[in-house]
């Protein structure tokens, strides 16, 4: 059958998506990791303070002594005050001020500081890398440019994408099946795989274009370029000691836009001539992940930012985020979200696996390649460990994951390797939720709690059966292995 | 998404898995990265890298700069636009068995738009 393609257009296309990939794929493989587990970002952080009381509902009056509790509780009034009402996703109401979080108790007064920091190491791995903030997020925009150009060139290196729609094959050796493996999950995952490319390169390189277009027009005044892509602030010029009035705006906003369902609400500029209150409200069937209704302080309606009816631009901008990290549709679409981004890390190590056996010899690489992908979900594990425990989750995290790559220096066999890593990795997880368990108990009230700590229990099984298996298999064809490892542990000596 | 995840099942469920033999492989150590080498490496990642970037936003900051209508829809779909010419780009750099084709077009996609951004644009 005649290509559409010619093979030296392929060889050359190949040439150039191995070399994407082997530049990429290390940091590709933790963006997409993080970016898995960021899907349940929520589950997460409940799961690290489960014993907080969890309600939807919520008294007008606990509103208004929320805020005053914040403000009697920082040295000067925030910029901004933001006031985060239940949703089923977080049915916790909480207040943000000045980096700082805390619980609302059904009193109106500030419980507990809201804390997950093994959920803010996840978040901001994939974020910005755990970088400076700028940096970090323009390196990260970076990867979602080059998977896009990835993905791009896999497509046109696959002459034969529609013969092989449906073919796994583990060949004779075991490379047709990372072969297949790769090209499967790539072609069938394209669509997801390019929109979370592109979403997550405009997230973190959408400053950069702001920035290059305030510096050439606008005297690199970058406010000016986000107020006509955003929309302007309301700039008001009231007492300072105004009433603040927050059932009022509730009220009128029902009035004005019965559909809409708010999130949260911030008080802009508290104590100021300028002090107004945003109220941010999802819209059904609206990706935009919320429109602003501005109100006085006293909860006179002014105007709205028109995020979800303004210019088609605006629209696009304010949706970005829901759709990169599946925040609409609800747990399905977040299971689904959760599924296809594991398909997305596999596609990563699949591709680096499919150049690591077409060598045709050994090297190093090998083994640092495994201590790098299985080194990493161990390292989250160990994070989260050393979080449960009090101890910074960053330090959890650079121990395992350093250990893992020592290991790969020391241990022959990356089949020796993959198994023991494995095996370490499904013991961490059952120390983390004996230790959740341990910790808070079994607390039936909270559903995240519970699923996350179920979905341990079934990465820990499938984590040991796969070395039960392993082993198993080992003892099996174990001539194979144990050749191939005394030639490399020969090889080293 | 929902046919996505159909279509890894039905590829799951049509697999063709047969007893695997780990293929024995020498081992051997890594050849040592030559200076010529290097800067070869280095000069195609500066070339698919911040070269390639300046390329693909220059155009888009013109367009948006240029173009009619409200600043929003000619900025965020500019965004895109750099990103999706960025990432077309970098591939066209790695895969061209001519490097200097990518390269000069670089060059004066740079050199072009630079002079039509200096001429200004609309606030």
């Amino acid at each position: 059958m005649t290509s559409w393609i010619s093979a030296r257009t392929v060889r050359q296309v190949l040439q150039s998506h191995s070399a994407l990939g082997l530049a990429l794929a290390g940091l590709l493989y933790v963006v997409c990791l993080t970016g898995t587990l960021t899907a349940f970002q929520a589950h997460f952080e409940r799961w690290e303070q489960p014993s907080i009381p969890e309600r939807l509902d919520f008294a007008p009056a606990q509103l208004h002594l929320a805020v005053d509790a914040t403000l009697a509780r920082l040295a000067t009034p925030p910029e901004t005050l933001y006031l985060i009402l239940p949703t089923a996703d977080m049915p916790r109401l909480h207040v943000h001020a000045a980096d700082e979080e805390w619980l609302v108790t059904p009193e109106g007064a500030l419980g507990e500081a809201v804390s997950a920091p093994w959920s803010d190491l996840v978040q901001s791995l994939h974020v910005r890398l755990h970088l400076p903030e700028t940096w970090g997020s323009i390196l990260v925009g970076v990867t979602g440019v080059m998977l896009s150009a990835l993905l791009l060139s896999g497509i046109l290196a696959h002459p034969s994408l529609f013969r092989d729609a449906f073919r796994w094959r583990s060949g004779a050796t075991g490379r047709l099946f990372q072969v297949d493996l790769h090209n499967r999950l790539g072609v069938w995952g394209l669509p997801f795989a390019l929109m979370i490319a592109l979403t997550g390169a405009f997230m973190g390189l959408a400053a950069v274009f702001y920035g290059s277009y305030a510096a050439l027009f606008h005297q690199s005044d970058q406010e000016v370029v986000y107020d006509l892509v955003y929309g302007p602030d309301v700039e008001l010029n009231g007492p300072i000691d105004a009433p603040l009035d927050l059932v009022r705006a509730l009220s009128e906003l029902k009035a004005h836009e019965p559909a809409a369902e708010p999130i949260y609400i911030a008080l802009q500029h508290p104590r100021t001539p300028r002090q107004h209150v945003e109220i941010a409200a999802t819209l059904p069937g609206r990706l935009v992940y919320s429109e602003l209704y501005r109100f006085t302080p006293e909860g006179r309606y002014i105007n709205h930012q028109a995020l979800a009816d303004g210019p088609a631009g605006r629209q696009l901008a304010y949706s970005v985020y829901r759709l990169h990290f599946g925040q609409f549709g609800g747990w399905p679409v977040r299971l689904g979200y959760g599924l296809l981004g594991l398909g997305l890390t596999v596609l990563c190590v699949s591709g680096i696996n499919v150049w690591l056996m077409k060598r045709p010899d050994h090297a190093w690489v090998n083994e640092i390649w495994v201590a790098w992908v299985w080194g990493w979900p161990l390292g989250l594990a160990a994070a989260a460990l050393a979080a449960l425990n009090g101890f910074s989750p960053w330090i959890g995290l650079l121990a395992a994951l350093s250990m893992g790559l020592a290991m790969s220096l020391v241990l022959c066999g990356e089949v020796r390797m993959k198994r023991l890593l494995i095996g370490i990795l499904g013991v961490a997880l059952l120390t983390v939720l004996f230790t959740h368990l341990r910790r808070f108990g079994l607390l039936p009230g909270n559903p995240a709690s519970l699923a996350v700590n179920a979905a341990l229990f079934v990465a820990a099984g499938l984590a040991g059966f796969w070395v039960l298996r392993s082993t198993r298999l080992r003892a099996q064809r174990g001539q194979a292995f144990d050749v191939t490892e005394r030639l490399h542990r020969s090889a080293r000596d | 998404m929902a046919l996505t995840l159909f279509a890894w099942l039905m590829v799951f469920l049509n697999r063709d898995f047969r007893a695997t033999r780990a293929a024995v492989k020498p081992c051997r150590r890594l050849r040592p990265i030559g200076l010529a080498q290097l800067g070869r490496t280095l000069g195609w990642a500066m070339l698919a890298g911040p070269l390639a970037a300046l390329a693909a936003l220059l155009p888009w900051l013109a367009w948006a700069a240029w173009l009619p209508g409200d600043a929003a829809n000619r900025l965020v779909p500019g965004i895109f636009l750099f990103i999706v010419s960025w990432a077309a780009l970098s591939f066209w750099i790695l895969a061209s068995p001519r490097p200097w084709r990518p390269g000069l077009s670089i060059i004066a996609l740079i050199g072009l738009c630079g002079v039509l951004l200096s001429r200004g644009g609309q606030a």
